[in-house]
């Protein structure tokens, strides 16, 4: 990072050491207590015997074990860590909005190194993808401290631009990545709802686990404004003015809508969803929010995560 | 606009300032704050979902306040409801029963700029025609004929028949008493056709006429589906000179001799009159008289005097240079000019003695004198002719010991005596004390001034004249003390009870030690009763030798005698009711009066004395009617024509003592001032007239106008309208009506709390 020429500035490079500083602080401060996961695969520990069935892989039975009881058993090992996650982080425009120091894409940025520097303290591989109306960037999963470097630089350099289209990115995603893993969805899902659903039925589709942490600003939350205001939109042309205070429930309500309308259909997918406001402290949210899901019984089959 | 008129027109340019909130809306549009939004798609939900609303709140609320600043300046402009068009606005469709009540008295001829209260009052009564719609019923009165409206419940399918009629109806010289006027109008209302009325009076706001007695009307009108305005067309100016009397000081007006007049003129203007000439006019002739200088505020007479060299009615006029006020400038007086004064002496105790009769001296004093020896014609006459005597009216009869009075004589002449002819009584031997307390007395009430109690025999001098008001005695306080003092009386009739009614004076008392009264009078309907407690003769006292007796009859019975001056004054407005000589009957032609300012002679109602006496009560008056050629009709024997009027208090027939009572002749509309002849033929042939003065009514001289609150007070629970209408003397009337500034700063409050919550109602977070 001390490398990056974006950094000779001062002010830049304040910014990014504090992002650094901030996601260490955090994870620091969410991996104790972490236990292992009971997910069975492909490790070097030993877990049981079971019968053989049609279908199991010829290469797992215990050809030994058939030789001393004239039966077919497979092996099966118990996986420490087997947990390939991807990022998957907003980074259209809609994001570049904050009414406080920090931009929904600041704060998205810092969740996401903070979790790749928790992931890669775990010795989990982590991914990095970012996106807007497509895929702009896929970092592949890995484990290593120059990973971790690569996704903090890429998260860096980044700028939110363009619209947001997440429905779409999710298919290709569930089209790149064959190996089932973690996904964790950091954005302020201000995109087609419809086209989104979507993509989450084809990742889970693909076995992958989804974690969604949606990022809003508390203004958008609230639409706190006293003064006419002319409303821009940040992902294209169109804007107008209007007196906040004259439909301000009615657009609290309409957004918690939205949002109880996401939180509910994850729920109903067995999708973790946490909403996550700017102006709240990002290390009490997730520390919160991680003990949370340590408490948590796994669900069933899909439920694998170590976080 | 014809409903509406502003007093700070020029204010109303500031209702261009409601301009304000809009520009104000506008700029507020321009300081915006920009902000870069991602949840568009949930903003537009909801603006989407709440546009009509927010857009209808934010035009109402605009409206609201540029409502307000509209109504400022409307307020602060001082919008005054148009007399012609309130009808319009507040009558709408409902038919309406719509009462005109002009007011014509004296007063609203009072001129400002060349124009009359009367001339505005015509133009806005004209005005508010128009507002009279086509199926309202409409009812036009003049105050001064409350009981005739001129047009009763008539629909105004042509108002230019109604135009003429107001145009030309002239001002009268009448007052204004509103409380019978209301009662009229009362009536009128109740007598509607429609159950909504309106009434609506032109005046010009004097205060005189104006009492609390309206409240008593307006009380039930309170009740009553009636809107009442009130139109003052008056002027503010109040300066005014009047004439506010012509009195005839002498009772009598003897032919050769000076009668002598009075003008009491009155200058209610802030200047001081002097050098001015007004004009008396004698019988048509005009002559020129400089009024004395009258300071502002006050009033001063002016001493007037005329010669009539021939018997029988004259007329005189006094009239004041030109005001403002020209109604109240002119008065009238006839006066009937005597040759003699019939006098009927009626002897109780007569003798063939000389000078042994009862009424010899008092004959004799009467007889006698220099230079006026004619002036009394006597005729004496025992008590028993007296009572079988008809016919005639002296003007003064004397009854000198007359004892035995039958009831029948009592009330003859007590009717005479009601009538105006003059009456002297003396006591003597033959008067019984209680049969004269009975019959004349009649416990105050008949013609007695005081109780007759006992004859008192008392040796004494002296006769005491009482001051106070001018009497028939005063010309014995020209004499020396000394010759009042030596008259000596030796008896005399002992009177009590005279204190108790104010109609009756002492006009002289004896020199005893209780100071008895010597000489009562006693007014009687018309006429004057003198009572003395002596003798005519010298058996009670040796006044009737002494020369002071001569001089005390001679103006006592010109004092007393019949004098019918005041008969003939009418006051403007008040009916004439003049009764025929009695015995005489009005024939054919239908008889006729000449009124002032009449093309043409009315015709004269004839009634009976008893419908008459029932409808006219004091106001019937008994003259003497003039022969035709002006002659004075002087019967032979006692009397001249003069008829006797019964008291209201007395049941009136149509028969009395065998006589058929006199009619009368009646004319109500006297509402102009000015000579009034009466012309009539009696039966079988024989032409009459008569002459009389009416008088402009002197309680509309006073200008002082009456404040709109008081006038409001007068009314009980009842609030009518009061629109002041001001004239310009070339322009239109202007009307300054009545401001509506209450219901406006109502309506600004009203609307500032309603802009108020509204304001905050939007704001509010939704």
């Amino acid at each position: 990072m001390a490398n990056s020429p974006k950094y000779s500035d001062p002010e830049v490079l304040a910014r990014v050491a504090g992002l650094t500083l901030r996601a260490r602080r955090v994870v620091e401060g969410t991996i104790s207590g972490l236990h292992r996961s009971p997910f069975h695969g492909f490790a070097v520990e030993f877990a049981e015997y079971r019968e053989y069935s049609p279908g199991d892989d010829l290469r797992r039975l215990d050809w030994r074990v058939f030789g001393r009881t004239d039966r077919y058993y497979v092996k099966q090992y118990e996986e420490e860590s087997n947990l390939r996650c991807h990022i998957v982080l907003d980074a259209s425009a809609s994001m570049r909005y904050g009414s406080g120091p920090l931009t929904k894409f600041d704060y998205a940025a810092t969740v996401a190194a903070s979790l790749a520097t928790l992931l890669v303290g775990q010795q989990d591989p982590v991914g990095l993808a970012l996106f807007d109306s497509q895929r702009r960037k896929l970092l592949p999963p890995a484990a290593t401290q120059a990973q971790l470097v690569r996704i903090v630089e890429e998260l860096e350099s980044s700028q939110p631009d363009r619209q947001t289209q997440l429905g779409p990115v999710l298919q290709d995603l569930s089209e790149q990545v064959r190996k089932r893993g973690l996904m964790i969805i950091i954005s302020d899902l201000l995109t087609d709802l419809d086209s989104f659903y979507d993509g989450l039925s084809r990742l889970q589709y693909r076995g992958h686990e989804i974690m969604i942490l949606h990022i809003l600003d508390r203004d958008e939350l609230e639409l706190p404004f006293n003064d006419l205001v002319l409303f821009h939109d940040i992902e294209g042309t169109e804007e107008f003015y209007a007196e906040p205070w004259a439909f301000r429930n009615a657009y609290k309500a309409a957004i918690n809508e939205f949002v109880e309308g996401v939180r509910n259909t994850c729920g109903s997918r067995a999708i973790d969803y946490l909403l996550m406001r700017t102006d709240q402290p990002l290390g009490d949210a997730l520390s919160h929010y991680l003990h949370a899901r340590d408490r948590m019984q796994p669900f069933g089959q899909h439920k694998h995560g170590n976080l | 606009m014809d409903s509406l008129s502003f007093v700070n027109t020029p204010l109303l340019w500031g209702m261009a300032l409601a301009s304000i909130p809009i520009i104000i809306h506008l700029l507020f549009r321009r300081r915006f704050r920009r902000v870069e939004w991602a949840p568009m798609h949930y903003l537009k939900l909801s603006i989407q979902r709440n546009r009509r609303r927010v857009r209808l709140e934010q035009l109402l609320l605009l409206l609201l306040r540029t409502l307000l600043i509209l109504l400022l300046f409307f307020f602060i402009a001082r919008p005054v409801i148009h007399a012609a068009g309130l009808g319009k606005w507040l009558g709408g469709s409902s038919r309406t029963s719509q009462v005109l009540l002009l007011d014509d008295s004296l007063s609203m001829d009072y001129r400002e700029g060349g124009r009359s209260a009367w001339d505005r009052a015509k133009e806005l009564a004209v005005k508010l025609l128009e507002t009279v719609g086509p199926k309202d019923r409409f009812t036009l009165v003049l105050a001064s004929q409350p009981k005739q409206p001129l047009l009763r419940e008539v629909e105004l399918a042509n108002p230019d028949e109604t135009i003429q009629l107001i145009n030309e109806l002239k001002p009268s010289d009448t007052f204004a008493a509103w409380e019978p006027v209301m009662q009229s109008m009362d009536e009128l209302i109740i007598s509607g056709s429609y159950p909504i009325r309106e009434l609506t009076l032109i005046t010009d706001l004097r205060r005189s006429g104006w009492d609390d007695t309206v409240g008593l009307i307006g009380s039930r009108w309170t009740t009553a589906r009636l809107e009442m305005r009130i139109f003052d067309v008056g002027s503010e100016r109040t300066a005014n000179v009047a004439l506010e009397d012509l009195k005839q000081l002498d009772r009598l007006a003897m032919v050769g001799n000076p009668t002598h007049y009075e003008a009491v003129v009155h200058n209610a203007s802030e200047r001081e009159l002097t050098g001015l000439d007004a004009t008396w006019t004698i019988d048509g002739k005009p002559s020129v008289v400089r009024l004395p200088t009258i300071a502002a505020g006050e009033t001063s007479r002016v001493p007037l005097s005329a010669t009539f060299q021939e018997p029988g009615l004259h007329h005189v006029e006094f009239e004041l240079p030109g005001d403002d006020l020209p109604g109240d400038n002119r008065r009238w007086r006839v006066t009937n000019a005597l040759e003699q004064v019939n006098i009927l002496l009626v002897d109780g105790e007569p003798s063939s003695e000389p000078l042994a009769g009862e009424v010899d001296f008092l004959a004799l004093a009467l007889a006698i004198g220099a230079g006026d020896t004619d002036a009394f014609r006597v005729q004496v006459v025992t008590d028993s002719e007296w009572a079988t005597l008809g016919g005639g009216q002296p003007d003064l009869i004397v009854l000198a010991n007359v004892g035995g009075l039958a009831r029948e004589q009592v009330e003859r002449l007590e009717r005479q005596v009601a009538a105006g002819t003059g009456l002297m009584i003396f006591p003597g031997e033959q008067i019984d004390p209680t049969g004269y307390a009975q019959l004349l007395y009649r416990d105050g009430e008949g013609l007695l001034p005081a109780l007759p109690e006992t004859n008192v025999d008392e040796e004494f001098s002296g006769l005491v004249l009482e001051g106070g008001a001018p009497g028939p005695l005063d010309v014995l306080a020209q004499l020396k003390p000394a010759v009042l003092e030596r008259i000596k009386v030796r008896r005399f009739l002992q009177v009590r009870g005279e204190q108790d009614h104010p109609e009756v004076r002492v006009l002289a008392r004896w020199n005893n030690a209780d100071a008895s009264p010597s000489a009562l009078e006693k007014s009687f309907g018309r006429g004057r009763v003198l009572f003395w407690t002596m003798t005519a003769d010298k058996l009670w006292s040796d006044w009737p030798t002494e020369p002071s007796y001569v001089l005390a009859m001679r103006e006592a019975a010109t004092g007393i005698a019949r004098a019918d001056a005041e008969t003939r004054v009418f006051t403007a407005g008040e009916p004439l009711k003049i009764a025929v000589a009695e015995g005489e009957q009005v024939g054919t032609p239908p008889p006729t009066i000449e009124v002032p300012g009449a093309e043409k002679p009315q015709p004269l109602r004839v009634e009976d004395a008893t419908a008459a006496t029932g409808s006219v009560g004091n106001a019937l008056r008994g003259v003497p009617p003039q022969a035709a050629g002006g002659s004075t009709a002087s019967p032979p024997s006692v009397g001249n024509g003069l008829r006797a009027v019964p008291p209201a208090d007395q049941p009136a027939s149509n028969q009395r003592d065998g006589r058929r009572d006199p009619q009368t002749l009646a004319y109500n509309d006297t509402r102009r001032s000015g000579l009034y002849r009466l012309l009539w033929n009696i039966v079988p042939t024989g032409s009459r007239n008569d002459l009389v003065a009416v008088d402009p009514d002197r309680r509309e001289s006073p200008l002082a106008r009456i404040a709109d609150d008081q006038l409001r007070g007068l009314w009980g629970g009842f609030q009518p309208e009061i629109i002041h209408a001001v004239s310009a003397s070339d322009t239109p009337i202007a009307v300054r009506g009545q401001e509506i500034w209450r219901t406006l700063a109502m309506t600004m409050l009203g609307l500032l709390v309603v802009e108020s919550c509204f304001a905050t109602w939007t704001g509010r977070q939704r």
